[in-house]
């Protein structure tokens, strides 16, 4: 049942919401007794009895002071604690985002999650609080009316009551359209997002381009289809609310002419009948009340659905039931890695095997597309479902303990994502108790000490979203110096020099190998030149390992590292003949 | 503290208002100009509605003087009875009919105005200039997009034409009041003032609140979109636990504020309950008395009583309204202040059109710097234009005083070392910011004076970051255009067709956000295969093969030979293997020009680019011999 995703939220607040609930019983039942002391107060003055009307008027007025300070305390109490219900809620579902796994957000837009995050979770609190409330509010109002107005006329209630089964017939029928059609609603709304969040991240393209047209069109298309789901569900709630009100209407007209009739045979007093009609008109209410609250009970559970998928998909990664340390000497074997991407038709690593030797210098080199990526994925444990095994000192990779891994482990992607946050924040991002003089080193060794005269609040200049306001090179650099923030044993950098000159390139590798002799280091690269000193040099082709060894031995094999490596000699051998002649 | 913080806690958040109340609706209701005769009718509607719907109260006035109370025979009585509910009836199913088309009426119109207003914002966002997205997170500027909109949405459907509906209902019960007695109408009254008086205090302190939680809501927004993105990145340095700490602190301050309007209206409901009893017990009181003196009927009495429990329900309608208001108010202030954003770069009156250049383009003495994002502007949450025409604050220079021309269809190359103001120099000429000095022609038009997207359509950028859309991989290369007729060509100029022969649907195959179905170097044959499938007459690459291997490099190198004959390039590479074909080479360093020449020439000349060189050279001749 998907309510019972609630019931742990609930029950933590249940002090707030029994205090609540108790209030809405108090308070309803006092403001309840109004048409009551209205009734008497109005037959006494039918007997002219002046001093017993007022005496009525006056005890209605102290009732509904006593009444509204509970419904104040209602108030307080259960729409509080709807808000700490969905802050609680939104908490546990960022944790749970924080813990699914890369592969699904391969399959899950950003966008869509975000609306979630916002949209539905308020359209749960909806049910938490305000919903609650109505319905408790909504039946205590119409079980003591009823009790109350069958205590003066069982008879008159009774024919009250007839467009009941007509009630019961359409808030089934409101019920079912609410929750189909907000459903829609809320999955468009998802898509608009998504394509508004694109473009915006986008902007560059979109404007290199000169595409802000076709991107609004985009983007009208999506809110237009938006705009007419929210119309028709718009009409489900055009027909309930009229519906409601005509429905309670009917019900006064009957009791209005039953209960004349009564009143000329002389079987009730007037009075009573005024009383019996103030107590349908305090019906009304709830009763329209009762179609709002469908809406939001319908519009949460539709929410909840959306909410639960996501709670329902398991991570990928997750730590292993008998965690083992991480000796953290730096040694990785691998064997027989094959990995597929989901929903990719070939696999994009297949039968790879190697060994890294503590403290060695990895190069993984290879065309486009060859996995060199993906295998750094596999060995930052991103991605679980791979064929082979991966052992670091000895210990499966699936069995270390996540901690341990992600202490050990610098990880510096190729599209170096950085946060929003101040150039500090971004190198300190895995070490948080960072130092000023280990934030100079780190800054020393990626070379980006030199930049630092170029930001305008040195370390504490913003660095934009993913960025934005860096060069290439400088991103580059600051996602290397975050990745050996945390004295990483096993440093996995991935094409991290693309955008970095050969000049800086160099000085900063000669930096890493002197600073960082001890851990052990997988360098993915496209520039050939610098890496020919690595212990060891892996060729990938078509995610297969095709060579590997030293640069000399591969050089001397004359395969594809060979040829990716003259092609790039060749080019040195050009300048070396235009610098001689 | 984290910056994350500092960042965020800058912003104000009590900002001034973008104006009064009063000016901010007037604002809004243009947007209702083009639905004028649906508004006249939705009005319209509303009047008959709340005119039928006082009908009830009268409706028992008249029962119980006429049927009840009265002296005549008991068959005339109930033919009296039976006349007035079936009358009542008929009220009824009227009013239902009516308002079904009203609700109706009134949604369809408020649906089609946020449409309108969405498709403004949208498109008014994606002129701004670059500054506005260096400095403004994109969950911020999506918050404005859709919580914010649909806030809007929740004035005009619940808001302001229901209220009018309440402000009816109240004119017609007040006329029904006074018509039948107007000492009891003046007493049921008194009220007002209070209820009046009541509402004013309630209303600022929760237009303080929603004011925070639009600013809130943006921070949660751009704090998920921002982790969730990047969230390998979170996970890889086991920052899970760190980053949702600073997450709950966000939805503690988001919790909070709304807390305080719960506060608000907690005690706003209730007195306004506790008001309109006081109201009928005076009633019953004063009325009592005249009921006594025969001054007034029971009925009148009885249908007073009724009208002023009925009179309590729109004013407390109206403060359930005042909740939304408030809300759409404070959304709608954020909203404006993002379409009163002029961007800073502007078009002159009469720009140059967007004919195909030759693609000459000349830097002559340009000086720039990028605006400090830092500092109270920086993050800020304000987006009113922060001008170029006052005094920037302090800049750091990137370019300072860089001339140099480049001809019609002549192949350069800009090296430099990182961070040296390359891109920035690609930025400048496809007019993503203006220059502090100097000036930019392209075929001898400054810049400035070209229509910007007239100009962007003659400059093919592939630039540095390479960024997918999510859509299908042709969508991508053509980015929505249907004549791209060089596309197939581009495609095998640039080698992607093996790519494409390798994904499920080919061409055709679903792209996901930011492209991550594709490696690095992939999406970076996309972006250049769309590059040339535009076929600019100036191609700029910034870094545009910096991932891909190099023999795929020069296989492209040899396939787009022919393709940059006649025109413009510019290549932006730290490979020199990518520039060494230039026909002139531009080494940039500290902002200017240091040297340039054929690649033969600097290598002779002993400067920059020789050292540059011979680093490549002395790693690789290592191993040469
Ligand atoms: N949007 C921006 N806002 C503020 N400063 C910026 C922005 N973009 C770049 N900078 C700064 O301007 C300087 C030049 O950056 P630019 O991107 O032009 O360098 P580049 O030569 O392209 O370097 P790379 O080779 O690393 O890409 C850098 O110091 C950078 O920090
Ligand atoms: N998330 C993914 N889903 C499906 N396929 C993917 C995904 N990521 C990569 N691929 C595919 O897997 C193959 C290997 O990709 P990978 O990113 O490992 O290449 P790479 O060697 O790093 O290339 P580059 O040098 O361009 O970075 C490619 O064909 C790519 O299209
Ligand atoms: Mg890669
Ligand atoms: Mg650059």
């Amino acid at each position: 049942m998907r309510i019972s995703r609630l019931l742990p939220y609930l029950r933590q607040h249940r002090g707030a919401l029994l205090i609540g609930l108790v209030s809405i019983v108090v308070g309803d039942a006092l403001l309840l007794t109004a048409p009551y002391l209205l009734k008497q107060a109005i037959d006494a003055l039918g007997d002219n009895q002046l001093d017993a009307a007022r005496r009525a008027a006056l005890l209605m007025l102290a009732v509904t002071a006593v009444g509204g300070l509970f419904k104040f305390i209602m108030r307080r109490w259960m729409i509080g604690a709807s808000r700490h219900i969905e802050r609680d809620l939104r908490h546990d579902f960022t944790e749970h985002l924080f813990k699914l796994s890369p592969r699904y957000y391969d399959q899950h837009k950003v966008g869509d999650l975000m609306a979630l995050a916002t949209n539905d979770l308020n359209a749960i609190r909806m049910i938490l609080g305000p919903g609650i409330m109505y319905m408790a509010n909504t039946t205590i109002t119409l079980s003591v009316a009823i009790a109350l107005m069958a205590s003066m006329s069982i008879k008159l209630t009774l024919l009250a009551f007839i467009p009941l089964p007509l009630l019961a017939l359409s808030v089934q029928q409101a019920t079912k359209l609410t929750y189909r059609r907000f459903s829609l609603v809320q999955s468009q709304f998802a898509a608009v997002t998504s394509t508004a969040q694109e473009a915006l991240t986008g902007i560059r393209v979109v404007k290199s381009y000169a595409q802000e047209d076709g991107m609004g069109d985009r983007f009208d298309e999506q809110s237009h289809d938006y705009m007419k789901k929210n119309i028709s569900f718009f009409r489900v709630q055009a027909t309930m609310f009229p519906m409601m009100s005509m429905l309670a209407g009917i019900a006064a007209s009957s009791c209005l002419f039953f209960g004349g009739r009564m009143v000329i045979n002389g079987s009730i007093t007037v009075g009573t009948l005024v009383a019996f009609l103030a107590y349908v008109g305090q019906l009304t209410w709830p009763v329209i009340a009762l179609g709002w609250t469908i809406n939001i009970w319908q519009r949460g559970l539709a929410s909840l659905d959306r909410i639960d998928k996501v709670f329902e998909a398991e991570p990928e990664i997750v730590e292993h039931e008998n965690p083992q340390p991480w000796l953290r000497k730096g040694a990785v074997t691998v064997r027989d890695l094959s990995f597929s991407y989901p929903d990719a038709p070939t696999p994009s690593l297949q039968e790879v095997g190697f060994d890294l030797p503590a403290g060695s210098w990895t190069a993984v080199v290879g065309p486009t597309g060859s996995g060199k990526t993906t295998l750094i994925r596999l060995l930052s444990r991103q991605y679980d479902g791979y064929g082979g095994t991966i052992e670091f000192d000895g210990t499966d990779l699936r069995q270390i303990a996540l901690t341990d891994l992600r202490r050990g482990l610098g990880y510096a992607p190729q599209d170096g994502y950085l946060f929003s946050d101040t150039l500090r924040e971004n190198i300190a991002f895995g070490a948080p108790d960072l130092d000023e003089a280990r934030l100079e080193k780190l800054a020393e060794v990626s070379r980006l000490a030199r930049d630092r005269a170029r930001f305008p609040e040195g370390w504490d200049t913003p660095v934009g979203e993913r960025g934005v306001t860096l060069s290439g090179g400088q991103k580059q650099r600051v996602g290397i110096a975050r990745a050996l923030a945390h004295d990483p044993t096993l440093l996995l950098l991935d094409d991290v020099f693309s955008s970095v000159d050969t000049e800086t390139e160099a000085e900063l590798l000669s930096q890493l190998r002197q600073a960082w002799s001890g851990s052990t280091v997988v360098l993915v690269t496209h520039r050939l030149l610098a890496v020919q000193e690595a212990d060891q040099i892996l060729v990938m082709d078509g995610g297969r390992l095709v060579e590997q060894g030293r640069h000399a031995d591969l050089v001397q094999q004359g395969g594809l590292y060979a040829r990716l490596f003259r092609q790039q000699l060749t080019e040195a051998e050009i300048h070396a003949l235009g610098d001689s002649s | 503290m984290t910056a994350y913080n500092d960042i965020f806690e800058q912003e104000h958040e009590d900002q001034k208002a973008t104006g009064s109340d009063a000016h901010l609706l007037r604002r809004l209701m243009g947007y209702l100009r083009p639905y004028m005769p649906q508004v006249v009718v939705i009005l319209l509607l509303l009047v008959i509605v709340s005119a039928l719907g006082i009908a009830g109260p009268w409706l028992v006035k008249l029962t119980i003087d006429r049927a009840l109370t009265s002296d005549a025979s008991n068959a005339e009585r109930l033919t009296m009875l039976l006349r007035i509910t079936g009358i009542y009836i008929g009220v009824l199913v009227v009013t239902a009919g009516v308002h079904y088309a009203q609700i109706m009426m009134l949604q369809t119109t408020g649906q089609r105005v946020m449409f309108d207003l969405r498709r403004q914002l949208f498109r008014h966002l994606l002129r701004q200039d670059m500054t506005l997205f260096d400095r403004q997170p994109v969950g911020r500027l999506m918050t404005r997009l859709t919580s914010d909109i649909d806030a809007l949405n929740e004035l005009f459907t619940s808001g302001v034409v229901t209220v009018a509906m309440d402000v009816f209902t109240l004119v017609f019960i007040m006329g029904a009041m006074v018509w039948m007695d107007w000492r009891l109408a003046l007493l049921s009254f008194s009220i007002i003032p209070c209820l009046f008086l009541l509402s004013m205090v309630f209303r600022s302190r929760v237009r303080r609140a929603f004011r925070k939680i639009r600013v809130r809501v943006a921070r949660i927004n751009s704090f998920l979109q921002e982790h969730l993105a990047g969230i390998s990145v979170v996970q890889s340095f086991g920052q899970e636990p760190r980053r949702l700490r600073r997450f709950d602190q966000l939805n503690e301050d988001h919790t909070n504020a709304h807390l305080e309007t719960v506060a608000a209206f907690s005690v706003f409901f209730p007195a306004v309950e506790v008001l309109s009893t006081a109201a009928v017990t005076l009633l019953l009181w004063k009325g009592a008395g005249l009921v006594a003196s025969e001054a007034i009927t029971l009925g009148t009495l009885v249908a007073f009583v009724q009208y002023a429990q009925r009179f309590y329900r729109p004013i407390s309608d109206l403060a359930e309204k005042v909740n939304i208001l408030q809300g759409a108010m404070a959304a709608s202030e954020r909203i404006f202040e993002l379409l009163d954003r002029q961007p800073n770069i502007r078009t002159v009156a009469e720009p140059k059109g967007s004919d195909r250049v030759r693609g000459e383009v000349v830097f002559d003495n340009v000086r720039f710097g990028y605006e400090a994002t830092s500092n109270d502007g920086g993050n800020n949450d304000s987006m009113a234009n922060n001008g170029s025409d006052d005094e920037p604050r302090e800049r750091k220079i990137v370019l300072d005083g860089l001339s140099f021309r480049v001809e019609a269809g002549e192949r350069i190359a800009i090296v430099g070392s990182t961070g040296a103001g390359k891109t920035t120099v690609i930025s400048l000429m496809t007019r993503f910011y203006d220059v502090q000095e100097g000036r930019i022609l392209v075929d001898g038009v400054d810049v400035r004076e070209w229509e910007p997207r007239g100009l962007r359509h003659n400059i093919g950028v592939v630039l540095q970051d390479p960024r997918l859309f999510s859509g299908t991989l042709r969508e991508n290369l053509t980015l929505w255009r249907d004549n791209v007729d060089k596309l197939d060509d581009a495609i095998e100029r640039v080698g992607l067709d093996s790519v494409i022969a390798g994904l499920p649907d080919g061409i055709d195959e679903v792209m996901r956000e930011g492209g991550s179905r594709l490696s690095t170097g992939e999406r970076q044959l996309v972006a250049f295969a769309r590059a040339l499938a535009h076929d600019p007459p100036i191609l700029v690459l910034d870094e545009a093969t910096a991932s891909v291997d190099s023999e795929t490099e020069a296989r492209i190198q040899a396939a787009i030979e022919e393709l940059l004959r006649g025109r413009t390039s510019i290549t932006i590479a730290h490979r020199l293997s990518t520039v060494r074909n230039a026909d002139r080479i531009l080494v940039l360093h500290k902002g200017r020009l240091h040297e340039q020449g054929t690649h033969r020439e600097l290598m002779d000349h002993d400067g920059l680019y020789r050292r540059l060189v011979d680093m490549q050279l002395k790693s690789a001749s290592v191993d040469a011999s």
